[in-house]
């Protein structure tokens, strides 16, 4: 799942990673009515969600905590799949391909202007540079933490009272997932926004000076 | 390279309250391929004030 960055944008927004999600939504009528099918898929959907948050946690390269973020995502719409939500997991796929075309083609703006560079360790202080980037990332952030009334609130929150509401062992499962990767995600999110933007430049001067918004 | 970064983040920031009614909505008759849901998103209205 790695390409230039517009293209990332594509696949993890819209196209080839949520394909599975939609096909998931598509076939439901095969296994819905499979208990143990069922089972399985909101077990791995809340797993796959903790996992991926926590990955994302400890990457150093911008696109790749998008992309686990991404991955954590999906488990939350695995998972609405997994406790019978359907409409509430095309309603989560639906928000997150904008906030997370926004992230891409965002982190695309970045890597441009500092010369390819993706790795967050080598970041910093681009704020003066990148505006209008920083607000995207900012406000597709925001929208990805789950800040209230913001897209990704109304999904996100609802799929983890679902989660409550189901009163199943993997409901129950799910929500503690669920509810810590939603802190998770709001740590690795302001992190990448702190390196990028607000933390001192660990970079090229030369190359920080020269940075700005893409034409 | 602007535009659309000003475009989504506007989607960004509206979307989820705009299509909430119509996707989620009580009652809404937008169905998922057949699915029902009905059952669990009632539930989910009457769970203990300090989860919500």
């Amino acid at each position: 799942m790695e390409g230039p960055t517009p293209v990332s944008a594509l696949i993890h927004a819209a196209t080839m990673v949520t394909a599975g999600v939609f096909l998931l939504l598509r076939t439901h009528p095969i296994w819905g009515s499979s208990p143990l099918v069922v089972l399985v898929i909101a077990i791995l959907g809340a797993t796959t969600a903790f996992f991926g948050a926590t990955v994302g946690l400890v990457q150093n390269d911008i696109k790749k905590v998008i992309a686990y973020s991404t991955c954590s995502q999906l488990g939350y719409m695995v998972f609405a799949i997994g406790v019978g939500a359907y409409n509430l997991s095309l309603f989560h796929l639906f928000n997150h391909a904008f906030f997370k075309a926004l992230l891409f083609l965002s982190a695309g703006s970045v890597i441009h202007a500092i010369i390819d560079e993706q790795d967050l360790r080598k970041m910093g202080a681009l704020i003066r540079q990148q505006p209008t980037t920083y607000t995207s990332i900012l406000i597709g952030s925001l929208a990805l933490m789950g800040t209230p009334f913001l897209t990704g609130f109304y999904s996100k929150d609802g799929i983890i009272e679902i989660a409550y509401g189901s009163y199943n062992i993997e409901g129950t499962l799910g929500h503690w997932l669920l509810c810590l990767s939603a802190g998770f995600t709001g740590f690795y999110s302001l992190r990448l926004l702190f390196a990028v933007f607000l933390a001192d430049s660990q970079g090229n001067r030369q190359v920080l000076t020269l940075a700005h918004e893409p034409k | 390279m602007t535009l659309p970064l000003i475009l989504l983040a506007i989607l960004s920031l509206y979307v989820g309250f705009l299509m909430k009614d119509m996707v989620i909505g009580f009652g809404s008759p937008f169905v998922v391929f057949g699915g029902n849901e009905l059952h669990h998103s009632i539930e989910s209205e009457f769970i203990p004030v300090w989860i919500k």
